[in-house]
């Protein structure tokens, strides 16, 4: 092999040494080549990504398609399903299972996504630069590692009508404060929205303060000396600097507002009162698993999926929007 | 620096703001914590009251007498084994996207993609009537399984980003001293990313111990039931949810906690802040 008294390389002649190596002309060395013929190499590389594919197919893609073909059948998860054509998707459009008001229930909860987006990032700002704040910013992360059932659970107890935040209002005098949180079909999603934006903010804080701190300073401390106020540095210097970091947080929320809700709205209101906070998911579970309509159950879920492609898909029209305005 | 440029009301707005946060934080969980140690009459009598004495008995009467025990047992088997399949099947798949010659990557890394973008409420359907099926309803096997497929696309993304973003020297220098993709894997790609394997690994732990409707539609019996179901089954049990509940609440939270606590040394944030660029 190869020793340090001996020239680099091993004075083999070239032909030879072009078997097993193959000259990288831009860093002017020699690389070994990979092992087998590239069929071969292809198939062994496959291999790594084979578990995964598997256990996607099987679990994720293959359901995936089953229930768009169950969306149109009727089914009780005993015996057959018997075809009923788009009989399910016209009982949805009729608002059957409150169809109508679950969608206006998971577009209003699309309008906290700012709010969980904005307040983290002004937090971001408040603890980035102090020496105090990793310890408060640990803090902040302890909602992220509670299961939603569990957080939602405490949350119901403490917004209970006789709860916790109600009586300690009351005793400070602070009764007009001492609102029905989960008990009002008007406040209640805004109570959902502010306890998700709370479970959240740990996480969105903690991508915040790794884009903020990896920026450079230069421009801010030019931006100090000019006289530029907290304001002014936040709006022209900080916030564009994270945009990448916004998007990817939206995207993120914005898909989590429709596929992970359920846990959090079993354990705080059960959809309610009535179904002023029923969602999307919950609906699945509702009407597919409670009361046993596995094709009405179905046709929600596919509209669950569908939804997720949309807006996934307007992400993308948005991005390339803003992109050119960049003239990136 | 960015401090320097506050005023004094914005200075006492900072500390305000995150005065609220924090105590927003503590007092829900602790509120939790002396529910869970109060004895049931004197919740019953004032719910609201912070006195009342203090018991460990609806620790034990939930471990003992109401499954928590079986439980939270079922929750360990399951979500670690779920857990560790779909770090390892990620893992797998990340490094050959990205360090190896798979073939129609493109499309395989927009599957990923679209594996993560189903909503499980979706085909939870399905998965229930595919269970049935293949016997698998209430087998934490079946269920550890369906957990760590769903879940290894997101790792697989991970993993593929940190490794893309590795330096390629590094798998140069393997390749010349005649490592195979393998023997790459093993002694270079996973001992340089392992902190995001150890992340992708608390996380995956994290969403897995948390997850409910799959639990709550394929895990039944009170034997295979995760500690999450229990719960949530019994803050339907009641109207108002006691110290019992709060307990059980208690003793399934720890579990997840623990294992952030004892990972922090080597997870890291900005890992995480690092792959979204990819």
């Amino acid at each position: 092999m190869l020793s340090r008294s001996k020239p680099l390389l091993p004075t083999i002649e070239v032909s030879e040494r072009a078997k097993v190596l193959s000259l990288d002309t831009a860093k002017a060395t020699w690389v070994r080549k990979s092992r087998g013929r590239p069929v071969r190499r292809r198939f062994f590389a496959f291999l790594f990504v084979a578990p995964t594919l598997l256990g996607l197919g099987l679990f994720v893609f293959f359901p995936a398609a089953r229930v768009f073909y169950l969306s149109l059948t009727d089914y009780s998860g005993l015996g057959r399903p018997e075809w009923r054509g788009l009989d399910n998707y016209t009982y949805l459009a009729n608002d059957g299972q409150a169809f109508w008001r679950v969608l206006q229930n998971t577009a209003l909860l699309l309008l906290a996504v700012p709010l969980w987006i904005g307040v983290p990032f002004l937090v971001s700002l408040m603890l980035f630069d102090r020496p105090s704040g990793k310890y408060i910013r640990a803090v902040l992360f302890i909602p992220v590692m509670l299961p939603p059932v569990i957080a939602g659970g405490a949350f119901r107890m403490l917004l209970a009508e006789g709860g916790l935040l109600n009586e300690s209002l009351s005793s400070v005098g602070l009764d007009v404060l001492a609102l029905p949180w989960l008990s009002s079909e008007r406040l209640v999603l805004l109570t959902v929205a502010l306890i998700i934006g709370w479970a959240v903010l740990g996480i969105a804080v903690m991508f915040f303060t790794s884009a903020l701190t990896s920026m450079s300073a230069t421009y801010v401390e030019a931006a100090i000396v000019d006289g530029a106020s907290w304001w002014q540095i936040v709006r022209y210097i900080y916030w564009p600097a994270v945009r990448t970091t916004r998007q990817f947080l939206s995207v993120l929320f914005t898909i989590a507002v429709v596929t992970s809700l359920f846990g959090w709205i079993y354990a705080l209101t059960q959809g309610g009162p009535g179904v002023s906070s029923r969602t999307l998911d919950f609906s699945v579970y509702e009407a597919g698993i409670q009361t046993g309509r596995l094709g009405v159950g179905s046709a929600l879920a596919v509209v669950g999926i569908l939804l997720v492609v949309i807006v996934l898909t307007l992400r993308r029209v948005i991005d390339r929007g803003n992109a050119a305005d960049w003239g990136r | 620096m960015l401090n320097r440029t506050l005023t004094t009301t914005g200075r006492r707005v900072q500390y305000f703001t995150i005065g609220v946060l924090v105590t927003s934080i503590i007092v829900p969980l602790a509120w939790v914590l002396r529910v869970a140690l109060k004895p049931q009459d004197s919740h019953i009598a004032n719910s609201t009251g912070l006195g009342g004495g203090m018991t460990t008995g609806n620790f034990a009467e939930v471990w003992s007498e109401r499954g928590v025990k079986e439980a939270l047992w079922s929750s360990v088997q399951i979500v670690s084994l779920g857990a560790l399949v779909a770090t390892l099947f990620g893992t797998l798949a990340g490094y050959g996207l990205a360090r190896l010659s798979v073939p129609a990557k493109p499309l395989l890394l927009v599957l990923m993609v679209a594996g993560i973008s189903v909503p499980v409420a979706s085909i939870t359907i399905p998965l229930f009537g595919l269970a049935l099926d293949l016997g698998l309803v209430d087998s934490k096997m079946g269920v550890s399984l369906i957990y760590g497929s769903i879940f290894s696309a997101w790792t697989t993304l991970l993993l593929h980003s940190y490794m893309m973003s590795m330096p390629d020297e590094v798998f140069e220098a393997a390749r010349t001293d005649g490592a195979g993709a393998w023997g790459t894997f093993r002694h270079v790609a996973a001992p340089m990313a392992m902190p995001a394997i150890i992340t992708s690994f608390v996380l995956n732990f994290q969403f897995q111990w948390s997850e409910l409707i799959l639990g709550l539609v394929l895990l039944q019996d009170r034997d295979s039931r995760t500690v999450t179901v229990t719960i949530a089954q019994f803050t339907q049990q009641y109207r108002s949810i006691g110290p019992p509940t709060a307990a059980a609440m208690v003793i399934g939270a720890v579990p997840v906690f623990s294992l952030f606590l004892i990972a922090q040394r080597w997870m890291r944030a900005d890992l995480l802040a690092g792959a979204i660029k990819g």
